[in-house]
């Protein structure tokens, strides 16, 4: 798990310094970077497609009602270059996203990165996603 | 903590120093790669050569990117000054970065690009699975292969999944009742070790950057692809469109060569995004 911890963390700075980032669409055009949203929740599913792999996750509200979010992240093939694996996250883990909210769609966001939530509570490992 | 410490170091180590070790597949070194007593590739090494004497181009191949990156890459601060005799620096988001002035747009051109920035770029061909143009091809973070043969040269972009052809035997441009296409039609022949490509026949919606800056049906662009040692390309092109520009300008690409890398599949199946843009 440490050594997991480790890598994640790892992971993550090589994002934020990557050379490697392009884009797909404009940023602009779908989020608000001055929005920022962070949600724990179940994961329901990660799909590692192109030209953006997507994350679905519940959340349970203080009501008791289940809110469903879409996240956007970068493209597969730019998440598979940067450490991400097909069970990186599996239905069922609890994560906190941290992304920027859609600016005309609620429960809709750009993923920044997500950590992992372990059983006690404890934050796992974290895994980034650039901004495409 | 201090074998944390170690093993962090080591891993960001192999993260920076080399992709590959991430990479979707296995790390793999072709038989005939030039090799320093390390193992690690010798990049210096004089490029390859294909049994007819031609530079040989087939590698995969990752921008080298001069400029600061802002905002999901876009340039900022001051443009690298290239070596003399070199033209500026190609970008993906601005081909005019490197330009005192700018790109010499036509006004309707200069227009036409202001508001696709001011519309958030939401016309993109590339946000709506559509081909991106040979510029951007050229400077997107996502590599790409060159497969050459004697009679023609595949340049394959991971980005999109473009695929262009570039036609080695001879054959002449089309005609001007040819029809045009995404990514035109490319002629190449050979100037010593330099590959002068000639391409025509574009549609007229392409975009130059992702800022947008237009291109018609005149788009004529010549390429020259050299590779001065074997883990340098290097590609001059010549941006000719009376449609949209006041003048002929040219651009410089630099590509770095991708030891033991690979392009990872790229079909772009699920573009949900398109459904929340707004300008």
């Amino acid at each position: 798990m440490k050594i997991k911890m480790i890598l994640s963390s790892a992971v993550l700075f090589s994002l934020f310094f990557s050379s490697q980032l392009f884009a797909h669409h404009n940023f602009r055009a779908e989020f608000d970077i001055n929005m920022p949203v962070v949600v724990t929740g179940t994961v329901v599913r990660l799909d590692l497609t192109n030209p953006h792999a997507r994350l679905y996750i519940d959340v349970t509200e203080e009501s008791g009602e289940i809110t469903h979010w879409d996240f956007e992240l970068a493209a597969a093939s730019s998440l598979l270059r940067r450490g991400w694996r097909r069970d990186t996250l599996e239905p069922g883990d609890t994560v906190t996203v941290h992304a920027a909210r859609a600016r005309n769609a609620p429960n809709v966001g750009n993923v920044e990165f997500v950590t992992t939530i372990n059983d006690d509570g404890s934050e796992g490992f974290t895994f980034g996603s650039p901004r495409e | 903590m201090k074998l944390a410490k170690v093993l962090s170091t080591f891993f960001l180590f192999i993260l920076l120093a080399s992709a590959s070790a991430n990479a979707q597949w296995p790390y793999y070194i072709a038989p005939g790669t030039p090799l320093l007593p390390d193992g690690s590739v010798d990049m210096d090494a004089p490029p390859p050569r294909t049994p007819d004497g031609k530079i040989d181009f087939t590698g995969t191949w990752d921008v080298i990117r001069y400029h600061q990156g802002g905002e999901q890459g876009r340039p900022v601060g001051e443009p690298a000054t290239p070596p003399p005799g070199v033209p500026p620096y190609a970008t993906f988001w601005d081909q005019g970065f490197g330009f005192e002035n700018g790109l010499p747009y036509l006004p309707w051109a200069r227009e036409e690009r202001e508001r696709r920035m001011a519309n958030n770029g939401i016309e993109n061909p590339d946000s709506f699975c559509l081909p991106l143009g040979h510029m951007q091809f050229h400077t997107h973070g996502q590599p790409r292969d060159i497969v050459q043969g004697t009679d023609r040269l595949a340049i394959i972009y991971e980005a999109s999944a473009g695929v262009r052809q570039i036609f080695m035997d001879g054959r002449p441009m089309p005609d001007d009742n040819a029809l045009e296409w995404w990514y035109g039609y490319s002629v190449g022949h050979w100037e010593g070790d330099t590959l002068v490509v000639e391409t025509t026949n574009f549609r007229g919606d392409g975009w130059l950057d992702f800022n947008g800056s237009p291109t018609t049906e005149q788009l004529r662009t010549v390429e020259r692809f050299s590779r001065p040692t074997f883990g340098k390309l290097e590609i001059d092109i010549l941006i000719d469109d009376p449609g949209a520009y006041t003048e002929p300008f040219s651009l410089r690409v630099d590509q770095s060569f991708m030891p033991g890398e690979n392009l990872i599949e790229w079909v772009c199946e699920n573009e949900q995004s398109t459904q929340y843009f707004i300008n």
